[in-house]
């Protein structure tokens, strides 16, 4: 559901904290042509001085006059671009809106829509206003913003920050994006029996001549009412919404190892599950597949974490993309201090 | 909803009217929060309720009707801001902040696109007119743009311009940078110059919002015209959407209504597949009883009653086929839907508590007073002799009094009486060999058979269709004889 083929939108994903998504941000302006007018919003807070978290000094976002952002009151008054005032949404109420376009070179600070709702309805408004190229500054955290149902394209920023131990962080980097980037499966075409109001169920369940329907009021009770649907003629497994460890686990657990079984999530943002539970799931013979895949465009790292330590900026890079097949570019294109 | 003209915020609810107030379209948040302080026009606004009335009319005809024109009006309605606040800041002497100047600056324009509107279509209503606010929406666009968007010009000041110019000399150097010595050097110039334009600004914010400050009046005018108009529409809009009818604001001494309904019930009554019917009714100053049988729909007659009274007060259009009825300044309802009921008052404390409030309102000016199965509660001497008294009592007042009951006997002189039609024409024997054949429920025969709509009634006796209705929904057989003797050996006592 693009508004305009023309415009392309990327999410900037941050595995954690001061992993350098800020710089790939401001590295992405750059590298974009200045006749581009380029849209910019970000999940949540972004891009003030002083990480509200952490309170060490950030890198803040610097853009060319013409861009168009849609970042909350309060950050607006705090960029030192020139403004100009578009629209304004819901300005009374703490999650109010501005949209602006910027009449210089600045300084911004970001901040935006909490929920995928109000997320899809900012990028179509940037979209509206003319916007050519829209990023996102997105978190691990808050991964459904950055679905597919909201922006074309995603980048993932990994960092030293994350653990001490160079292995943990390649290993969490690696199942993040084996995550994201799940293969898509076509499910059997839906047909009358479909009931009315299909958003309504949590899961369907796909046999070789039937569908079956469960509807729950909490994903933790999908996993107890789960084991009711199997037999050995179930062939996918369609989950709405979050796929959790515990249920992964569940379905482990009730299906016989030799039957070959397909889950189908809506895309990888709503996967999470950690790297030995999707082993797991590989053992037994269990394929999680989605309907809409993720384009994953690049991978970017942050060798040094903010306690001080750094990792080893050959072996970062060389684990990296050993272990996720993506070229792995460094953040700070060298040295620690250089943005602090 | 707060309570309206003593209508309690759960009656508003339980007659419909909550249901009228969200069906109407609202574009704008004023009028959102305006239709919550609605309130009967009384009998001193005479004038100005006829005159509403006679607004909707024309409101329909000239804009509702005309699709076209009433999707302009949407269109530039659903544009305007709440500005309340930042006119208040003006009125304080606040400086507004560009936000705050850009919302002016729309609401301005789209004023001005709504009085272009009226103005062009000759659309005339009646004690409605709203300012121009062409100065206005000038000092926010210097340049003459005419675009909804706003900045701090830099045509408001040479000074300000100069800066800009200044430092965006600044961020072409900083982007070609590669030193980052030098890179450093100009971000700090360029820091001192951004200092600089915003003191600019502001003094810009400064200017504009005392020249604005001199608008205060026209604005707050015009706000509440917005409201004005964005509820007028909507009324019109409903009223042409469920054939509403206009109430003609009588001089008489009566009430008339002619086929009235409850569209809040009857959504419900005809989504169950069932059908409404509406009813009439003609009340005279004072009191009228109405008797009718279990199930003959007495409690929503009233609702129904009370729910289009309330909105011909109000200015509405009301759901009838036709109405006449005088100012009014209050509604009394006693019925289990009290609040004072819910909070836990025993059912005929809080009944009394409000037959004493109505009394009272009854003593000072004109109303309606509803009473649902006053005394229902109580043993039936008593509770009719409070009946008999309260209908005595209202009936020598100037207002409207409606009292349902189930007590015989209630026949003072000059009282008027209606019942429910209910199942007086109903065969019971032939129904029920009837019955025994189909597979329906019997409540829903019984629903299907009932005649709600009502008549005036010169029988001492009150409608004794609850003995049918047991026998036919069933009611045990040993304990339906029980009753019949009961009832047979009452009548022998008190004809010895």
């Amino acid at each position: 559901m693009k508004n305009n083929t023309v415009s392309s939108s990327t999410a900037i994903i941050g595995m954690d904290k001061n992993v350098g998504k800020t710089t790939v941000l401001n590295y992405l302006i750059n590298k974009t042509e200045d006749s581009v007018i380029l849209g910019l919003t970000s999940i949540g807070r972004d891009g003030e001085s002083t990480d509200r978290v952490t309170y060490t000094p950030k890198p803040l976002v610097f853009i060319r006059k013409e861009t168009l952002i849609a970042t909350t009151k309060s950050c607006l008054m705090n960029s030192d671009i020139t403004k100009e005032i578009l629209e304004s949404t819901n300005i009374r109420t703490p999650m109010g809106d501005i949209i602006a376009r910027s009449k210089s070179d600045g300084y911004i600070d970001l901040a935006g829509p909490s929920t995928t709702s109000q997320m899809k309805a900012i990028v179509d408004k940037l979209k509206i206003y003319g916007a050519e190229k829209i990023f996102v500054d997105g978190a691990i955290s808050r991964m459904t913003q950055c679905s597919p149902a909201i922006v074309d394209t995603a980048i993932l920023c990994t960092g030293a920050n994350i653990s001490g131990s160079l292995k943990t962080v390649v290993e969490k980097t690696s199942n993040t994006i084996r995550l994201l980037t799940l293969p898509k499966i076509d499910l059997p075409k839906s047909d009358d029996t479909d009931p009315d109001s299909f958003d309504d169920y949590n899961a369907v369940f796909y046999y070789t001549d039937e569908k079956k329907y469960l509807k729950c009021n909490t994903s933790l009770d999908i996993v107890n009412k789960i084991s009711e649907f199997f037999d050995e003629d179930l062939k996918i497994i369609e989950i709405k919404g979050v796929f959790s460890s515990p249920l992964a686990e569940k379905i482990i657990a009730v299906k016989s190892k030799k039957h070959m079984l397909d889950i189908v999530i809506e895309d990888g943002t709503k996967a999470f599950i950690d790297h030995s539970v999707f082993e797991s799931l590989l053992r037994n013979n269990i394929r999680l597949s989605v309907k809409n895949p993720i384009d994953l465009k690049g991978l970017f790292y942050n060798p040094c974490a903010l306690s001080g330590y750094r990792f080893d900026e050959t072996l970062f890079k060389h684990h990296l993309q050993e272990s996720t097949g993506y070229e792995a570019v460094n953040v700070l294109g060298g040295g620690c201090n250089k943005l602090s | 909803m707060d309570a309206i003209n003593y209508l309690e915020k759960n009656q508003i609810a339980e007659i419909g009217l909550d249901f009228v107030f969200s069906n109407l379209k609202l574009f704008t948040p004023m009028a959102r929060n305006g239709i919550k302080k609605t309130r009967f026009y009384g009998t001193e606004n005479e004038t100005e309720l006829i005159r509403e009335l006679n607004n909707i009319g024309y409101s329909i005809k000239n804009i509702v009707n005309d699709r076209q024109l009433y999707s302009k009006f949407a269109s530039i309605l659903t544009k305007l801001k709440d500005i309340n606040g930042s006119i208040k800041n003006l009125e304080e002497n606040r400086i507004l902040d560009i936000v705050e100047l850009f919302e002016l600056k729309i609401f301005c324009f789209y004023v001005n696109r709504l009085k272009e509107l009226l103005d062009n279509e000759k659309i005339d209503i009646d004690g409605f007119d709203l300012y121009d606010l062409k100065v206005e929406y000038s000092l926010l666009d210097p340049d003459n743009l005419l675009l909804p968007t706003f900045m701090i010009y830099d045509s408001y000041s040479e000074a300000l311009s100069e800066v800009r110019h200044l430092k965006k000399s600044m961020e072409v150097r900083i982007r070609s940078s590669e030193d980052p010595l030098i890179y450093q050097e100009v971000n700090q110039k360029r820091k001192e110059l951004v200092y600089l334009e915003e003191t600019h600004e502001y003094n810009v914010r400064k200017e504009l919002s005392g020249k604005l400050s001199k608008s205060c009046k026209k604005f707050f005018y015009d706000i509440k015209a917005l409201e004005y108009l964005d509820i007028l529409i909507a009324k019109s809009k409903m009223a042409a959407e469920y054939s509403c009818i206009k109430p003609v604001i009588s001089k008489g001494s009566t009430i008339d209504f002619e086929d009235l309904y409850n569209p809040y019930y009857a959504e419900i009554i005809e989504t169950k597949g069932n059908k409404y019917t509406p009813v009439s009714i003609s009340l005279k100053k004072g009191s009228t009883i109405l008797t009718g049988a279990n199930m003959g729909g007495k409690s929503l007659t009233l609702k129904t009653i009370v729910l289009n009274t309330a909105l011909s007060q109000m200015g509405f259009y009301i759901f009838a086929k036709s109405a006449s009825i005088p100012s009014l300044n209050y509604i009394h309802m006693i019925s289990e839907d009290m609040q004072s009921v819910k909070r836990g008052l025993s059912s005929f404390g809080a009944e009394i508590k409000s037959l004493d409030k109505a009394i009272s309102s009854s003593n000072m000016s004109r109303g309606l007073i509803v009473m649902d199965e006053l005394a229902r509660g109580t043993n039936p001497s008593e509770g009719k002799a409070i009946v008999s008294a309260a209908a005595e009592f209202l009936n020598r007042k100037d207002s409207f009094s409606i009292i349902s009951t189930h007590y015989d006997g209630i026949n003072l002189k000059g009282i008027n009486r209606y019942k429910v039609i209910g199942l007086k024409n109903i065969d019971f024997d032939k129904l029920k060999s009837e019955f025994k054949v189909s597979k329906a429920y019997p409540e829903d025969v019984i629903q299907s058979l009932m005649d709600y709509r009502l008549e005036k009634d010169d029988d001492d006796e009150v409608p004794k269709d609850a003995l049918n209705i047991c026998q036919f929904l069933g009611l045990n057989e040993e304990m339906f004889e029980l009753i019949k003797n009961s009832i047979r050996s009452d009548k022998l006592e008190k004809q010895t």
